[in-house]
């Protein structure tokens, strides 16, 4: 197989974007989140139109981006349910931040036999 | 004067407290804060899985006949101003999303524990009060990730007092005037 993780660093298709990691801890039925920061370097593109949606209240803007790296991509978990090392922590999914917006990770493709993540997020509208 | 009305937040923490006794857990344990969890969670939450036993509670007005009527009352407090206290009775649904291989039992358990003094008592204390008519749980597997997993789901209506106070001026001098329309 082949291993394409040099390609999240090379410097004419990659950059970096902070991963911000959530646990959780629960309180009196309420997920209470603990977030640790990590700084990503991988590939960057688009998944979806940003585009609005227009609703009587408002414009509301929404968006999907893709994003590779060699490290690793949390979805919502609770202890171990997506059948590889999730931190042993319940969860909810990454927030990654990008050119000052958020976008919560909604899908991970692990293609970690070839050397990289890849996972699509969807624009957080509101932060 | 004082407002008297539980908030989302109050009705929230009530009935976490009491659908965890209700079931026989002591809220007071760490272990199981997650076991009765509260819907709609703004940032999400973690799952669970097929063999955990979690019950999501959410609470709703509902509309009853009750709720129309007021009774106001009117306390002077100087020459001037009066405080005006409506007081009614707030209808509230409760529902109850039961998961996990004990969530029939555990409706069961909600269905008759509800009526147990010391759960009278509790509610009682923020004045609140069952509607003793609780419709029948209703066992509903749900089919995900190729698995069927355990669901129930049940209601209950309850009442609570609300009283909301207000002031208001007296009329102490009446200004009459009168004005001529020309046809």
């Amino acid at each position: 197989m082949i291993n394409i993780a040099e390609m999240m660093y090379d410097p004419d298709f990659s950059q970096g974007y902070t991963v911000h990691r959530k646990t959780v801890i629960w309180t009196a039925g309420k997920p209470i989140e603990t977030t640790v920061d990590y700084d990503y370097i991988g590939v960057v593109v688009a998944s979806d139109f940003k585009e609005i949606q227009q609703v009587p209240e408002a414009d509301r803007v929404s968006g999907m981006m893709s994003f590779y790296s060699t490290g690793q991509f949390f979805l919502s978990r609770t202890f171990d349910t997506q059948g590889y090392d999730s931190d042993k922590k319940d969860g909810t999914s990454d927030q990654i931040e990008w050119r000052g917006n958020k976008y919560k990770v909604i899908q991970v493709l692990p293609f970690v036999d070839y050397g990289y993540w890849e996972c699509i997020a969807a624009r957080i509208e509101g932060e | 004067m004082a407002n008297i009305f539980l908030s989302k937040s109050d009705l929230e923490s009530l009935f976490w407290n009491i659908t965890e006794k209700c079931i026989g857990l002591d809220p007071t344990l760490q272990e199981n804060a997650s076991k009765v969890r509260l819907s709609w969670p703004t940032d999400g939450a973690p799952g669970w899985k097929i063999t955990d036993d979690i019950i999501f509670v959410r609470i709703n007005d509902y509309d009853d006949p009750i709720t129309k009527q007021r009774d106001i009352q009117s306390a002077p407090i100087d020459d001037n101003t009066t405080i005006l206290s409506q007081e009614y009775t707030r209808a509230l649904e409760i529902s109850w999303s039961l998961y996990g291989p004990n969530s029939w039992d555990n409706s069961f358990l909600l269905k008759n524990n509800l009526y147990l003094q010391s759960i009278h008592d509790q509610m009682a204390n923020s004045n609140i009060y069952i509607v003793p008519n609780i419709s029948a749980p209703i066992r509903m597997p749900e089919l995900f990730s190729a698995k069927w997993w355990e669901h129930t789901t049940m209601n209950a209506r309850f009442y609570e007092y609300v009283k909301i106070d207000s002031t208001s001026n007296f009329i102490t001098t009446p200004v009459i005037s009168t004005t001529q329309r020309t046809l």
